[in-house]
């Protein structure tokens, strides 16, 4: 039998415990109800949290059953809203995504969709949607053996990466060179161009390093106390520096400096040493265009004086001419005269330096032997040069024929012996003329170069070598072509580098007042290049000077020579009548008086169209017509045109003082018989009308 | 410790030693909780080495082997109230290694504050499991009777080697068993 008080105390015990329990039960009552408050909120906070998010959100449990969808995960997935509801499987929705065409090979898609939710890696990939966006997929195994997916639209991202990379590659493929510095001035990128202008093959190789290890300390210097305080203040900065390559040499730069917003620098810049040269050639380029528009236009100038002069002279040389046959022999007077006609004969010749300045290519190109022309003109200078200084001349070639005109020729050859003799200040010294076939060996290629390179036939090049000597050529030579050459050298004073840039110009000379026209090497030009010809002239002050003359050489039987004329002297048949045409009153009245004492009986009028009237009138009694070319009204060329026409056998002569296009050849086509170049004499002329006779006779 | 280890334990010395002997040793340990026992109250663990203790000194039977022998009963007592776990496994080996894994895993659930040992279990191909016993308690010997208990019940026979690796208050045996 139990102690009926070891019951009790049981039974006491039990009513404790059971009241413990109650207890106990109650709180985890109250508990619980507080727990689910709390789980409740916490799961409408998380709620609100996931839709909150731009990102898609799902969760399946680890039956793989959904728990939740947000609803951007609807937005991304429309075709699938219908379907996120709780509980509905992982695999309803991969294969409702298959169906609804989102997807190829539908099967192989479910498969391989599946495969991934169940064996997650942890890591993410892309996925593009067929309406082209991009999504980011994250998925993730949850501590109970669910998932989460989560899918962010990176469609945007995916653009800007695509907008950066294209914006890269232009950079990369840009002309100019281009780098970003970090604040403190350390490289963090350097595209292509940027690194082959320094001398980099890749980024590596100077990423990181300072901007300052590509300039000398004088640029550093420079940079740093005017560049970055301008920098600094207006955000950029343009200008110009040496850069310093790998290799240690140095090149001209642009550059542009930006400031970027942590400080750093965006540098770009552009190698111009190319362009620096450019601009210096193209400066002399201009330069020489200049010159030769300015001799152009000076030439043209002096060919318009040398016509009115023509005109001028022809009248003084003409009645002072008629003075000098009229007045006692060897009185005053007949003086005086002669005085006229010297000074007139100095002025023609004047005026034929002007003339061969102008370059214009006169008739009287015939075959000359310029051996045989230099060796005379020497010995016609010989009595012109003090006895101190020594006169020579050398022919390496027996004979060498070019097309030229003798009378130019000559005076090349005087202008420049003249230029020698007085080179030599009147000390002793040496001039020689020197004819061969060609330049010595060793010169030819030199000098053959610098004349086949000459940008333009009419332009001079002046240059100054290591020794001193100053050289200038102008004109240029044909590869193909032989060239004769005559050498013209002194021991004077030679010639400097400033005076070698204005030697062929006109009016410019050394020499000091009445002593010289500055036309005789600017007439040496004009003839050269009518000449198609070159010139060489080497100097050095204090040795003297050396003018080296190319002609080009030609066959003989290829010149169209001219007939020789008849030098005998003129029977004129006495009184016969000739029509003399010339709208210059002065030189018309000379020429009737020069005609009219040379036994002629003639009619002068002053216009074309007053020819024409006066021959329709008295055709019969005119022997010949005398005209001169260039006349306002009607040129003698149509004039010679229209007597042609009507008169087939009457001789025409024409009379010309300047003409810049048309030749002896067209005038003779229009029907002349012969062509003079003023300034005439009645001589000149009656010789002319008789030629003209004869040839028609015969 | 859970109410229900408790009273646990009351029941097996009353079925053992008599309602005097429990109602003794109660009395004579002089318990925070008076031997009130609840099933879903937690109590100090050191009342029931207390009354191990005392039951020891009553019956002349030491107390390792009195704990062990209550691990065997309550081995039995799980057996009986939760069948469906047990049926699940066709040997010891099993049973023991789905405790942790299974049994914990739910008791956790329902009693978040349960402190529970760590039971860390591993079968090897020769027929032996390795289980590692951790806990803030001294009662290995419970576990001990825990896979005696297991064993009989699937009518094994089987060898226990013990090891004991504990290290200032926790305590760490590692149980082999062929």
């Amino acid at each position: 039998m139990t102690d009926p008080a070891i019951l009790q105390r049981q039974l006491d015990r039990e009513k404790r415990a059971r009241e413990e329990a109650e207890r106990l039960l109650e709180q985890k009552s109250l508990e619980l109800f507080d727990a689910k408050e709390a789980a409740e909120s916490s799961r409408a906070q998380l709620q609100d949290a996931i839709e909150s998010i731009s990102q898609g959100f799902l969760l399946f449990d680890s039956d793989e059953k959904l728990v939740m969808a947000n609803s951007r995960y609807q937005e991304f997935y429309p075709h699938l809203s219908g379907l996120l509801t709780p509980g509905r499987t992982m695999q309803e929705l991969v294969e409702a995504h298959a169906r609804s065409g989102q997807t190829h090979e539908a099967q192989e898609f479910v498969s391989d969709r599946m495969n991934r939710f169940r064996n997650q890696s942890g890591q993410s990939w892309e996925q593009t949607q067929p309406d082209g966006r991009t999504m980011l997929i994250n998925e993730k195994q949850t501590a109970s053996g669910g998932l989460v997916s989560v899918r962010t639209d990176i469609t945007a991202l995916k653009q800007a990466e695509m907008l950066l990379r294209n914006r890269l590659a232009a950079i990369e493929a840009a002309e100019e060179g281009i780098a970003i510095t970090d604040p403190d001035g350390n490289f963090i990128y350097m595209n292509h161009e940027h690194l082959q202008m320094f001398g980099f093959e890749s980024l590596g190789e100077i990423e990181g390093q300072n901007w300052k290890l590509l300039y000398s300390p004088e640029v550093i210097s420079v940079m740093e106390n005017e560049c970055f305080p301008a920098l600094i203040r207006d955000g950029s900065w343009r200008g110009h520096a040496d850069g310093l390559r790998r290799d240690g040499t140095s090149f001209p730069q642009e550059i542009s400096l930006t400031l970027l917003e942590d400080g750093g620098l965006v540098c770009a810049t552009r190698d111009i040493t190319a362009r620096l040269e450019n601009e210096s050639q193209k400066a002399l380029l201009r330069e020489q265009f200049n010159e030769a528009q300015k001799m152009e236009e000076i030439g043209r100038l002096a060919g318009g004086i040398a016509h009115d002069f023509n005109n001028i002279l022809a009248a003084m040389l003409g009645y002072a001419s008629f003075l000098v046959e009229d007045l006692e022999p060897d009185s005053e007077l007949q003086g005086f005269a002669k005085q006229i006609v010297s000074s007139g004969e100095r002025a023609k010749k004047l005026v034929q330096q002007l003339l061969a300045f102008s370059r214009h290519r006169e008739s009287g190109f015939d075959a000359t032997d310029i051996v045989e022309l230099t060796g005379s003109v020497t010995e016609m200078l010989r009595p012109t040069i003090p006895t101190n200084i020594d006169l020579s001349i050398r022919t390496d070639v027996p004979r060498s024929m070019i097309n030229g005109n003798p009378t130019q020729i000559e005076q090349v050859l005087i202008n420049l012996v003249v230029n020698a003799r007085d080179a030599m200040n009147g000390t002793p010294g040496k001039i020689s003329l020197i004819v061969q076939e060609s330049v010595k060996p060793e010169e030819r290629a030199l000098v053959l170069e610098q004349l086949s390179t000459n940008p333009s036939p009419n332009m001079i090049e002046v240059s100054t070598a290591d020794d001193g000597s100053n050289k200038a050529w102008l004109g240029h030579v044909v590869e193909g072509q032989d060239y004769v050459c005559i050498r013209v050298r002194d021991n004077g004073s030679g010639i400097d580098a400033k005076t070698m840039e204005k030697l062929f110009e006109p009016f410019f000379t050394t020499k000091g007042p009445n002593e010289g026209t500055g036309l005789g090497l600017a007439a040496v030009q004009g003839i050269m290049l009518a000449h198609e010809g070159a010139l060489v002239v080497s100097s050095k002050v204090g040795y003297g000077t050396e003018f080296i003359l190319f002609f080009p050489v030609v066959e003989v039987e290829h010149i169209d020579a001219e007939t020789a004329e008849d030098e005998a002297d003129i029977e004129i048949e006495i009184r016969d009548r000739i029509l003399l045409v010339d709208d210059e009153p002065d030189v018309l009245a000379m020429l009737k008086t020069a005609m009219d004492r040379s036994g002629y009986s003639s009619v002068a009028v002053e216009s074309g169209p007053q020819a024409l009237e006066t021959l329709k009138e008295t055709t019969q009694n005119f022997v010949a017509v005398v005209t001169d070319f260039m006349m306002p009204e009607m040129t003698g060329l149509v004039l010679t045109k229209q007597i042609r026409e009507l008169h087939p056998n009457l001789p025409i002569i024409v009379c010309t003082g300047y003409s810049e296009n048309v030749e002896k050849a067209e005038i003779l086509a229009a029907g002349a018989n012969e062509f003079l170049r003023k300034p005439t004499t009645g001589r000149d002329i009656a010789a002319a009308i008789e030629t003209a006779r004869e040839g028609l006779t015969h | 410790m859970k109410g229900i280890v408790f009273r646990g334990f009351l029941n097996l010395v009353e079925e053992n030693f008599g309602i005097e002997t429990m109602d003794a040793i109660i009395e004579e340990s002089d318990l925070a909780s008076g031997g009130a026992y609840t099933n879903v109250g937690t109590y100090d663990h050191s009342e029931i080495v207390t009354m191990a203790s005392h039951l020891s000194d009553r019956t002349g039977i030491a107390v390792p082997d009195l704990v062990r022998t209550f691990g065997n009963y309550l081995f039995n007592h799980l057996a009986k109230a939760h069948p469906d776990l047990v049926a699940k496994h066709s040997n010891s080996f099993d049973m023991l290694d789905a405790i942790e894994r299974d049994i914990h895993r739910e008791v956790r659930k329902l009693y978040p504050d349960a402190e529970l040992p760590y039971l860390d279990c591993q079968i090897e191909g020769n027929g032996t499991l390795h289980m590692l016993y951790r806990s803030g308690r001294p009662l290995a010997d419970v576990a001990h009777g825990l896979i005696e208990g297991c064993a009989a019940h699937f009518d094994e026979t089987i060898t226990i080697a013990r090891e004991d690796r504990s290290t200032g208050d926790e305590t760490t045996v590692m149980f082999t068993v062929n």
